[in-house]
């Protein structure tokens, strides 16, 4: 990702972004700038965000918002930014919406290429997801189990010495 | 739910520990799917003699021949769900780990109850064992990246190599505290001196001898093959 041009607009530049439903929002260009894909459609004052709409697009401008003076992150660290679990008090207050627009926002941050709002989502996915057993995963996700109760038994005795490492 | 693409699944499982992705891939085909190559992919501790028995399933009918003279009883299990081993990068085996212990619990709880002095003879059959899976891995693995290994015989080393000649995926590779001799010093640096994926190699505690065998592979194929004689 080149974030080279993240300095080139000044603080009081604004644009106007716009979501699938029509609703806009007027944000700093720096934000615009530090991102790849919302940089890309920055060609003019205003720029259309198709598959993302406005009550989404609006959250995930509040955070980008709230970081605007983060550091870059360097996408080559991979090892660094995972496993590492913990999530600052802002962030999580923000996180902390129903399951609905989490997935939504993770959903939108991996379209838009916001990385750090994407690593965000999938962390606090991942926190929910802990100490859990995989009905009680399920259920807390409302997905369907689609295994031969054989399958499962099986694919649980070819995987169980994960539980010992 | 609102369906969550693959890479944004592969994104979340990521920063999960070994333990949870297994409840993960138990939840259902899609998520199994995503997080057993995950789960697969990193095997650095054989401490689980479970691991060990689901490795001893892949060996083919050769590689078996080498425990017939040790007369243990492999482990005959219906066919895995997946080929696991070809999702295996990185492999850290220490041939004193879980193997003993698969010995120990698996087999021979009744013959052989634990005491020091059969401690001794299951370590011989533990490197066996140890060395045949690391053959079943070379021949197996598909995008094995880093290997080390500790704890195994100049024999057994000689074993691996047909295997280590064919490969070429790995970047790492490390022995430690093998025994080799100068002689197995010599016969792992002629065929790794034609390996062009390498870019580390480590022996160490080796006894190669007061003449150490050291060669720098690199991926310009500017290899460099010396004795170097160590003080």
């Amino acid at each position: 990702m080149d974030n080279g041009t993240s300095n080139s607009a000044s603080e009081n530049e604004t644009i106007t972004l716009k979501s699938c439903d029509g609703i806009e929002f007027h944000i700093d260009a720096r934000i615009a700038n530090r991102y790849t894909l919302l940089n890309n459609w920055n060609g003019g004052e205003s720029a259309c965000i198709p598959n993302v709409n406005g009550k989404v697009l609006e959250k995930v401008l509040e955070w980008c918002e709230h970081h605007i003076n983060d550091p870059q992150l360097n996408c080559g660290d991979d090892d660094s930014r995972r496993r590492n679990t913990i999530i600052e008090e802002w962030d999580e207050n923000f996180l902390s919406c129903d399951q609905d627009m989490l997935f939504e926002i993770i959903l939108a941050a991996n379209y838009l290429e916001i990385k750090p709002l994407l690593d965000l989502g999938c962390k606090t996915v991942a926190n929910m997801m802990k100490s859990k057993s995989p009905e009680e995963i399920r259920s807390a996700f409302n997905i369907d189990n689609d295994y031969t109760p054989e399958e499962e038994e099986q694919f649980r005795k070819e995987n169980e010495w994960a539980e010992d490492y | 739910m609102i369906a969550l693409p693959n890479e944004c699944l592969f994104e979340i499982f990521i920063n999960l520990k070994n333990e949870y992705l297994f409840s993960c891939l138990l939840v259902n085909r899609k998520w199994c799917r995503i997080a057993v190559p995950m789960l697969w992919s990193k095997l650095n501790n054989f401490k689980s003699r479970k691991l060990i028995k689901m490795c001893l399933l892949s060996l083919n009918t050769e590689e078996k021949k080498q425990l017939l003279p040790f007369k243990i009883m492999l482990p005959n299990s219906p066919k895995p769900l997946f080929e696991y081993t070809t999702f295996i990068e990185t492999i850290y085996l220490d041939t004193d780990s879980g193997i003993i212990d698969w010995l120990y619990r698996e087999e021979h709880k009744q013959s052989y109850p634990p005491h020091i002095k059969k401690e001794e003879c299951f370590k011989n059959i533990a490197q066996t064992i140890g060395s045949t899976l690391i053959s079943m891995f070379l021949r197996t693995t598909i995008n094995l990246k880093d290997l080390r290994i500790c704890h195994i015989y100049y024999n057994q080393m000689i074993n691996l190599i047909e295997n280590l000649c064919k490969n070429n995926t790995l970047n790492f590779l490390g022995f430690a505290n093998d025994k080799f001799g100068y002689e197995g010093g010599r016969e792992l640096a002629k065929v790794l001196y034609n390996n062009t994926t390498l870019t580390y190699l480590y022996i160490g505690n080796n006894q190669l001898g007061s003449e150490g065998v050291c060669l720098y592979p690199n991926k310009n194929k500017d290899q460099v093959f010396s004795k170097q004689r160590y003080g």
